[in-house]
Parts: C-alpha cells; sequence; structure tokens
C-alpha cells in the first residue's frame, strides 16, 4: 500500500477505540463504497480484537474474489456469509472454517450471541447488510435492533451496521454514530463523499471528507494544510519522459500526459479563490526540476506570491537561479541581475518574455511562467486577449512551453483564448484537487510528498 | 587514526515522523548516526541509552515537551554536556528565550535548509 491508502478519518477510529461496544450505522447507495470502508474500518481495528464480517449479500467465495487480498490478510477476520438463510449456511475463515447457522430472528440472535460471548477479548462485528439481513429474518421491528444491541454490550462487542436505505431508519436513534457515502456524478467527473452525521462521544472536527476507492483501497484525503518540508534540499531531477516533452516535474501527472508537455503547448492552469498557497504546490515542482535540468525559466509571477523566487533558493542551486531564471516585474524591486522590468507595452512586453536572451541560448526549452493576475493588474483587462494570443501564437513558434496562471476572480474571463489544455485547481472538502477542462478528466487530489525534502505531489484519481 | 572515522551520533526527536525519516536521510548521507524518538520520554530514554553527541529536538512534543526535555538534560551532569538544537515551527521570540534558559544551545525555526541545518551541526561535532 502508498501511504495515502487505507485510510479513514481518525476520528472515527478514536471512536471505537475509546468506547467499547461502540455502533456505526454506515449509509450509501449501491456502489458508495460501504464495503470496502468497512473493511478498511475492520483493518484497522482488527490488531487488538477478533473481527467478524457478516455479509447477507454474496457467498463467501465471491465476497473474497471481489475485495483486496491484502485488505483481507491485513484485517485477520472471519468472514462469514448468510445470504440465504432459509436453506445454506456458508462459511469462511482464511484457512480455517467456521460456520453460523441459523433459519429465525431468534435462532439467529443465539447463535450469533454463541459466537461473540467466548472470548473476553474486544469483538468488532459488521453487518453488510441490515436490509438484507432483515428481509431473510423477516424482522421488521425494533425489537430485533435492540436485541443486537443488547449482544453487542453483553458481549463486549462493537458492531458496525451497513445499509443501502439513505432514509431515516429505526437503527438512526439506537446507534453511537451515523456515517453516509455519497458516489456523485458532476458531469465532469466522479466526486465520493464521507459524511460524519453523527459521532456520539467523539469530536467532529470536519463533517465531510474526500475520498477515494483507488486500488481497492477506502483512503479519505485529510485537510490540505500548506507547508514546506521541514528540511528543504535540492531537487533531484526527473527527465523528459518522452522526446518533444518537457516533464512536469512530477512522475504522476508526466503519466497522466503521456510525457508531460508537449514542446510548443500553452496551458492554462485555472485556480479557485481556495486554492491560495497551495498554487505552490503544483508549481514548485514543475519550476525547481526544470531549472534544475539546467532550463531556462522566465516567469511574470502571479500576485501574491512574489516571496517564492527567495524560497525557490532553497530547491535549486544559486548559479542555475542567477543564469538560467529571468523574473519579469512591473518595478524594479531588487538589485538583481535576472530581473527584468516589464514593457510599458503589454504585447511587447510578451515578445521579450518569449524571446530567447543570447545568455540563455544554451538553456532551451524555456518554460514560461505567467501570472495572467498580474499582467491584467499592470496592462487592464482590454488587453488581455491580444496579450495571450500573441504569447500562445509565439510559444509554439519558438517551441517554448507555457504555464498560465488564470484566477477565477479576475475581471478577464478567459476571452478567447485558445489554450492547448486547460486545468483547474480547485479546493474541495478541505482538499486540494486538479482537473481536466480540456482535454476533460475526473477530479485527481494532490496529496503532498515532502519526504524528499521538496515540494512534490501524488495525483490520486477519485475513483 | 588514519582511515578510520568515528561516527557522530545525533538524537533526532520529532513527533511528526516525516520529518524524522527526512532528518535521518539527511544526516545519514552526511555520515552520522541517527537515532530517533517520537516523544519526550522516549528522547530522555533514547538520552541515556545511546549518548548521542548532539541532540535535534522538536519543542511540541507528546507527553514531555521539548523544553522539558533541555531542562531534565540540563539538570544531570552526565548530560548536560550534549549540545541541543531546538528545532521548531514556534516562532515567538519568548519560545525562544525560553528554549535557551532550559540549556539548549542553539534554535532553528522551521523550515530550515539542509545547508543551515549541517552547518549547525558540523559547529558542534566538528
Amino acid at each position: 500500500m502508498s501511504s495515502y491508502e487505507g485510510s479513514i478519518p481518525t476520528e472515527i477510529v478514536a471512536a471505537f477505540k475509546k468506547h467499547p461496544g461502540y455502533t456505526l450505522l454506515v449509509k450509501g447507495t449501491a456502489g458508495s463504497g460501504k464495503t470496502i470502508f468497512s473493511l478498511e474500518l475492520l483493518r484497522q481495528l482488527s490488531k487488538d480484537r477478533e473481527a467478524l464480517y457478516l455479509s447477507t449479500r454474496v457467498d463467501v467465495n465471491t465476497f473474497i474474489d471481489h475485495i483486496d487480498p491484502i485488505t483481507l490478510a491485513d484485517s485477520n477476520c472471519t468472514i462469514l456469509s448468510a445470504f440465504d438463510t432459509t436453506s445454506s449456511y456458508f462459511s469462511k475463515k482464511t484457512g480455517t472454517d467456521a460456520q453460523l447457522t441459523f433459519m429465525s430472528q431468534p435462532e439467529f440472535s443465539s447463535t450469533l450471541y454463541n459466537r461473540l460471548k467466548g472470548t473476553k477479548k474486544p469483538k468488532i462485528v459488521i453487518i453488510d447488510s441490515i436490509d438484507a439481513l432483515r428481509a431473510n429474518l423477516n424482522a421488521f421491528d425494533l425489537q430485533f435492533e435492540n436485541m443486537l444491541l443488547e449482544i453487542c454490550k453483553e458481549t463486549n462487542s462493537s458492531m458496525v451496521f451497513v445499509s443501502e436505505v439513505a432514509r431515516d431508519d429505526p437503527l438512526d436513534y439506537l446507534v453511537d454514530g451515523i456515517i453516509t457515502l455519497e458516489d456523485m456524478d458532476m458531469g465532469m467527473g466522479r466526486l465520493r463523499n464521507l459524511v460524519i452525521n453523527k459521532l456520539r462521544g467523539g469530536y467532529i472536527p470536519q463533517k465531510r471528507y474526500l475520498f477515494t476507492l483507488h486500488n481497492g483501497c477506502f483512503s479519505n484525503f485529510p485537510p490540505y494544510i500548506h507547508k514546506f518540508p521541514a528540511i528543504m534540499r535540492k531537487v533531484k531531477p526527473i527527465g523528459d519522459p518522452r522526446d518533444n516533452y518537457v516533464s512536469t516535474g512530477n512522475s504522476d501527472y508526466d503519466s497522466l500526459l503521456n510525457g508531460g508537455f508537449e514542446l510548443g503547448s500553452w496551458i492554462l492552469i485555472e485556480v479557485t479563490h481556495a486554492v491560495g498557497q497551495g498554487l505552490q504546490l503544483f508549481y514548485f515542482p514543475l519550476v525547481t526540476n526544470h531549472l534544475a535540468l539546467g532550463r531556462g525559466l522566465k516567469c511574470v509571477v502571479p500576485e501574491g506570491l512574489c516571496q517564492d523566487r527567495t524560497i525557490l533558493e532553497n530547491f535549486v542551486e544559486n548559479d542555475l537561479l542567477e543564469c538560467h531564471a529571468r523574473w519579469f516585474v512591473p518595478e524594479v524591486q531588487q538589485q538583481s541581475s535576472n530581473e527584468r522590468l516589464l514593457n510599458d507595452d503589454g504585447v511587447k512586453a510578451v515578445h521579450e518574455i518569449q524571446s530567447v536572451e543570447t545568455s540563455m541560448s544554451n538553456c532551451v526549452p524555456c518554460l514560461i511562467m505567467l501570472g495572467l493576475d498580474t499582467l491584467e493588474n499592470i496592462y487592464s483587462v482590454h488587453l488581455m486577449n491580444k496579450i495571450v494570443a500573441r504569447s500562445i501564437a509565439l510559444t509554439r513558434k519558438m517551441k517554448n512551453v507555457t504555464v498560465a496562471i488564470y484566477k477565477e476572480n479576475q475581471e478577464w474571463n478567459l476571452g478567447t483564448a485558445a489554450p492547448s489544455a486547460h486545468w483547474k485547481l480547485d479546493v474541495i472538502g478541505k482538499s486540494l484537487t486538479m482537473q481536466g477542462i480540456f482535454p476533460q478528466t475526473g477530479v485527481f487530489v494532490l496529496s503532498p510528498d515532502l519526504s524528499k525534502g521538496y515540494m512534490n505531489y501524488r495525483l490520486i484519481p477519485i475513483v | 587514526m588514519e582511515g578510520i572515522t568515528i561516527s557522530r551520533k545525533i538524537l533526532v526527536v520529532d513527533d511528526e515522523p516525516d520529518t524524522v525519516d527526512l532528518a535521518k536521510l539527511v544526516l545519514e548521507y552526511e555520515g552520522y548516526e541517527v537515532v530517533v524518538a517520537y516523544d519526550g520520554e522516549e528522547a530522555l530514554a533514547k538520552t541515556y541509552e545511546e549518548r548521542p553527541d548532539l541532540i535535534l529536538l522538536d519543542i511540541i512534543l507528546p507527553k514531555l515537551d521539548g523544553i522539558e526535555v533541555c531542562r531534565a538534560l540540563n539538570a544531570d551532569p552526565r548530560y548536560k554536556d550534549i549540545p541541543i538544537v531546538l528545532f521548531t515551527a514556534k516562532v515567538l521570540y519568548t519560545d525562544k528565550e525560553e528554549g535557551f534558559k532550559a540549556g539548549a544551545d542553539e534554535y532553528i525555526t522551521k523550515p530550515f535548509s539542509e545547508r543551515a541545518l549541517l552547518e549547525l551541526i558540523r559547529k558542534y561535532l566538528e
């Protein structure tokens, strides 16, 4: 498993650990990830307790075939199946047989009770699903639910009820916690949310979490907190994945783009207001990798990120920054040899940015970073169509790569711009996300990876 | 003796495993031997057990905070000579002052560069 794989909100796990006999109702429509969530919960809790998974929907072999073998092996639990309570009894523990037999509601309760009372070790039972169990046992009164909760108390067991019914359930008032798993089709991509409706005896720091079932694991994403690595180191660059393409500085993004940014392409990165400094997580890997490969960078810094130039010194050798980077600014702020004053004429300014200086002739291809908000503030909204059109044309002609940062609250609203690609950075459920608008893609979460001492991220699809 | 180098031992104490791993990566690459601890009590135990040549110590720690660890070591004549570098995200002047009063030798604020850290360590170990 990767570091992000296999996680559920810590407050849910903490509630189970703190309160013996804790009960949780997991709601969600078919395919929303209830079973994988339950298995992940089992995996995290079964180290110090006996675990029992009761599947009432499919037989054991089908169940095992459909789940991640690593998750199953880690969970160290007994899988029982009772998908047809009237004729057969199925049971299976990996390696050992175990049986749960029942024909009626009292028989079920008594068999379950006897199964659980055997050991004093804390236990956790998952009933997947309570709806199917009710139907099979013809148990549609609260007496059955009360009986199950009584068994929990008597046997020191925690219990998780999986329900396919999103509406109010009699269990709502009886259980300690309720979570709902949402699977939403947003037209341009899928979003999966875990909503904590109730968590008795536990603190809820965040009500809604984005999650994915990528690689067959349930993984929620903690809130994005912008920070730099505690110890900042020089970047170890990754090369271009293919000819005529420039690496994005991130292996996941390179793979997604089938080789990085193509030479001559003009990439629009739309950034919502909520992203804030999170933008650095996206473009620091790009810029530092490009410079560390000995290539040129020309940059009109987006508004509010002017301090980035000094931070870059921690990730890239000074001589590379001095010789290969050019900062275009409306007024000279520092006596620096790599600072250039922006031309008063916006179109001429773009020409100067895109052209290759003699001193940088061996630093091609150049990466051009354009803060479109900065350009709009300097040259006004009326000139933006012209500036962008010229920049696109020159990028293609010079075979550079331009990454233009567009802020959603700019007055200029993309006008006639025809970028090679358009990506959107956003914050959803406190997670930093990226999505292809053109070409269209699903939603990816940018999960920070600071383990090497420089800014990088994993791109994790919401599936 | 020519040809033989004795590795200097550094204790890294931080409750964030990522930071500990990163410090270990940086310091081991430079040839230092690294031992780690994730809370204040473990930091004291590792100090008694391993007797490091230098301690890199976060301030905000579970069980016993970095300042208390400093005080405990400074009060013990067997360990008071071990240099302590506080490395922390706390940036208030009063924190720094409190750290020095408790017996810390240096104070460095996160994030910092690899070079700044190594220069600081070399000052005490070479």
